[in-house]
């Protein structure tokens, strides 16, 4: 802190040190052709990968049974979103805490979602109204009880091992069976408008010509189910440092690693709220570190190492060498 | 489920899986680079008169 | 007499900021290696990010799924954002181990960790603005990590507006903004003594 005191200067260092000739722009300079032609040979060379986004219209076409599955689960209440609790609703499923201490609760539903209504229900209403077919279909299904709706789904995934897809229409073992209600004919037609491309666009509606750019409810649609499955075919997964991993041979947010360290290693591996404990982690460690010059020990680190011998050897050693003694 | 199905259009990288460790060929390469870039810029000597 | 505000700015500005002290042409002899140079490497991958970012922007989200050009321009992008954090971890590591926080450069180091951690979420909004599997996958899984601790409601990972929004514009206009200050204490107090031989001393910050 004492340097300051000299003056506007700052450091005592232009009063006690020789100097040198030395030219910043010319370096500034040099060091931007020099980065932009590593970047250029870089680019020109490995170029960067670019997996399109998954699309219900994809899964419909390489693993269809994936999509019904995933239909099923929102039907039945229990894909991962149902029950995921803020900020997208009430339930418990993903709520995080570490005893008192419960962000995720306080912060409350700010992007209300339900799984079932606005990722299956609603992209169906909208294809009833040019196929009175689906209207007939849906009336059937609000026609149900809730529990009624519930045994339906369950009925269905019971005999899903026993189940294909032909031709964008499920084959049940018991084709027709009153058991089932109308969620056949919902599989079927949810099928459909997937395989028409248009099954996001109906989840996320449109503002008119406006494009839509908040596509949350869409996202939230295959997040548990296809998209996992095809991480596990990139080795994305999060136990597999997926989070900054990228697509291909190509290196990711490799400055990441201090934090997607954490969620290997216990307690993070094994805890409920890995993620919030994961996060407090590195905010405080971040912290520490940023608050190093006030840390006696953490400080003085660089001392002991002593690589700073090395970088100012040249230093070191003229000031030997005219037999001075300040350093 | 026949998770089998789905084709992202590019295989996954290659990667070293030791324990708990799973990592990228591709960012190993990156971090190791660091090393050996810093470790040059420590030992290289500057050019110049000064020595 | 009143306290004239525009003259006081003046003076304060005359007495803190000297060209000398901005653009010096003369350093100490004592900045004899090639450590210095990761600063200037990761300011320079910097203005490639800005380049190659503002072509990208003015041609659109889509442009570069479609155009060999625009991939290329995307490419240089991506290797620019690989050097700018290579570069910058190494600036880190560098200035560590000269404890170059000494001398009321603390300002220097804090301001350069808060420059790291705006590089991060800057890093982050890119991947979720590529409109690709990455941005999907990155979207669905980081979300969690938002949500837990309270704010994936208003910084929703899965908005691509506003995700391309912060990219785009806030972090760029940010991180600026922290680079000049961090370049002008840097300039400021001028290059970091060396370390007494043995480590002592009474500089203990």
């Amino acid at each position: 802190m004492s340097a300051t005191k000299g003056g506007p200067k700052g450091s005592g260092a232009k009063k006690t040190y020789e100097e040198m000739p030395y030219d910043l722009v010319k370096e500034g300079t040099l060091a931007v052709l020099a980065v932009g032609a590593l970047v250029l040979v870089l680019s020109g060379v490995l170029s960067t990968p670019d997996v399109p986004a998954l699309t219900a219209q994809q899964v419909v076409q390489q693993d269809p049974m994936l999509l019904v599955t995933t239909e099923l689960n929102h039907l039945g209440l229990q894909d991962a979103i149902a029950n995921y609790g803020p900020p997208y609703n009430h339930g418990t499923g993903a709520v995080q805490s570490l005893g008192p201490f419960a962000p995720q609760q306080w912060a409350g539903v700010q992007v209300p979602v339900n799984a079932r209504k606005d990722d299956v229900l609603i992209p169906l209403h909208r294809m009833a109204v040019m196929d009175p077919a689906v209207k007939r279909t849906l009336a059937a299904w609000d026609h149900g009880s809730s529990a009624q709706q519930l045994a339906w789904v369950a009925n269905v995934q019971k005999v899903l091992p026993q189940s294909s897809v032909r031709h964008d229409r499920l084959v049940l073992p018991n084709p027709g069976a009153v058991q089932y209600g109308p969620v056949p004919q919902m599989v079927n037609d949810y099928l459909r408008i997937a395989r028409s491309g248009l099954l996001e666009a109906a989840i996320d509606g449109a503002v008119g010509p406006v494009p839509v750019l908040n596509r949350t409810k869409a996202l939230l649609l295959l997040e548990n189910t296809a998209d996992t499955a095809y991480a596990t075919k990139l080795n994305m997964l999060g136990d597999e440092w997926g989070v900054m991993k990228e697509t291909g041979n190509y290196p990711g947010a490799v400055w990441l690693w201090y934090y997607t360290l954490l969620y290997q290693i216990p307690p993070y591996n094994t805890s409920d709220s890995a993620d919030l404990l994961a996060v407090l982690t590195v905010t405080i460690v971040t912290f520490i570190l940023m608050m190093t010059p006030f840390i006696p020990g953490l400080r003085s680190i660089p001392r002991w190492l002593k690589i700073y011998r090395l970088i100012w050897r040249d230093h070191y050693r003229e000031t030997r060498e005219r037999g001075g003694t300040q350093s | 489920m026949g998770q089998g199905g789905l084709r992202p259009p590019l295989q996954a990288g290659s990667s070293w899986q030791f324990a708990w460790l799973n990592l990228s060929v591709a960012d190993m390469v990156v971090v190791g680079l660091m090393l050996v870039v810093f470790a040059l810029a420590l030992i290289m000597r500057w050019p110049g008169e000064h020595s | 007499m009143k306290t004239n505000w525009t003259r006081a700015l003046r003076t304060s500005i005359e007495r803190n900021i000297t060209m000398d002290n901005l653009l010096p042409d003369r350093l100490p002899k004592y900045v004899h290696s090639y450590v210095y140079l990761f600063g200037v490497l990761t300011l320079a991958s910097f203005v490639w990010l800005i380049v190659t970012g503002t072509v990208l922007a003015f041609f659109g989200p889509e442009w570069w799924h479609v155009s060999p050009v625009g991939h290329f321009f995307n490419s240089m992008h991506f290797w620019s954002v690989q050097a700018f954090f290579f570069f910058m971890v190494l600036h880190l590591w560098a200035q560590f181990l000269m404890a170059a926080w000494r001398g009321g450069r603390h300002f220097t180091w804090i301001s350069g960790w808060l420059l790291f951690l705006i590089s991060i979420v800057g890093g982050l909004t890119g991947y979720l603005s590529q409109t690709n599997f990455d941005a999907q996958w990155v979207g669905v899984q980081g979300k969690d990590a938002m949500n837990s601790v309270g704010v994936g409601g208003f910084f929703n990972l899965l908005n691509f507006g506003q995700m391309y929004g912060l990219h785009i514009f806030i972090i760029p206009f940010a991180l600026m903004a922290l680079i000049s200050g961090h370049l002008f204490l840097v300039r400021k107090h001028g290059v970091v003594e060396p370390l007494p031989w043995d480590g002592k001393g009474d500089d203990a910050r």
